[in-house]
């Protein structure tokens, strides 16, 4: 049995460690530009299939974020970036309930903004492939 | 009704689950109302950072059991909300196991070239 000590214990492990990766990750993606030293590393989907996943440049988006270049960040991958808040909104909760064994009531409750956001996710997929204009600003 | 340890359906009057064994309380001593209440992860932002991170299609498979999760959960079906929440987590494990795995034989091959290039100088 857990006790509530070793469940405070567990979480406050679990937040710094986190913030941690967070950190280091923010770090690293600073100093590197993933468009420049990271070339010859290719995302394994990419390189097999030839296809931008939705995911496609969200590295290299952050790097761009970071150094202020909002707008080389929403061209890199806008999916990305719009999602950033919700995840920040996340990560403020996930904090909280370490800190306090309380969190933000949850945003995505409805089954219907899910299944949407899966939606946008997946047509962003697709859409950023089609080389033509209103969609290859999509592309990263 | 459906086994909250398996997920095996059962037969409504059942006291144990035909696959596990598990001791099953049937679901009509619980009040609608008790069981949506009952929160239930649904892993979406897991899911979500590990298909924009890790670029791979294992994501969007947890996002589809994400929105399970909510939707059984609408539905008043506790024992398939936990269900898909297990799966949810299963498959943003997947997603972020091969996406590491992957980030650690590029990491693999990054000091493998840097060690080739200062031994060729």
């Amino acid at each position: 049995m857990k006790t509530a000590e070793t469940r405070k214990a567990t979480r406050l492990f679990e937040t710094t460690g986190l913030l941690l990766l967070i950190s280091s990750s923010a770090v690293f993606l600073y100093l590197i530009d993933p468009a420049k030293s990271m070339r010859g590393f290719q995302c394994p989907f990419y390189a097999l299939s030839g296809f931008y996943c939705s995911g496609c440049g969200s590295l290299r988006s952050l790097h761009q974020l970071l150094h202020g270049n909002l707008g080389a960040a929403m061209a890199l991958n806008p999916l990305m970036v719009l999602s950033l808040p919700f995840l920040g909104y996340a990560y403020v909760s996930f904090v909280l309930f370490g800190l306090t064994g309380r969190s933000l009531p949850e945003i995505f409750i409805k089954p219907f903004w899910i299944w949407t956001l899966l939606g946008i996710i997946v047509a962003f997929g697709i859409l950023r492939n089609i080389p033509l204009y209103p969609f290859s600003w999509l592309a990263p | 009704m459906y086994c909250p340890k398996c997920g095996t359906p059962n037969a409504d009057t059942a006291l144990r689950c035909v696959s596990c064994g598990n001791t099953l309380q049937p679901l009509q001593t619980f009040p609608m109302t008790g069981q949506t209440t009952q929160h239930v992860p649904n892993y979406l932002v897991q899911a979500i950072l590990t298909t924009l991170f890790c670029c791979l299609p294992f994501g969007i498979v947890a996002i589809v059991y994400a929105a399970q999760v909510n939707s059984k959960l609408t539905a008043g079906n506790y024992a398939g909300a936990v269900e898909a929440s297990n799966k949810a987590k299963t498959w943003c494990w997947v997603s972020f196991g091969v996406g590491l795995g992957v980030g650690l034989i590029y990491l693999l091959i990054f000091i493998g070239g840097g060690l080739s290039h200062l031994s060729n100088m």
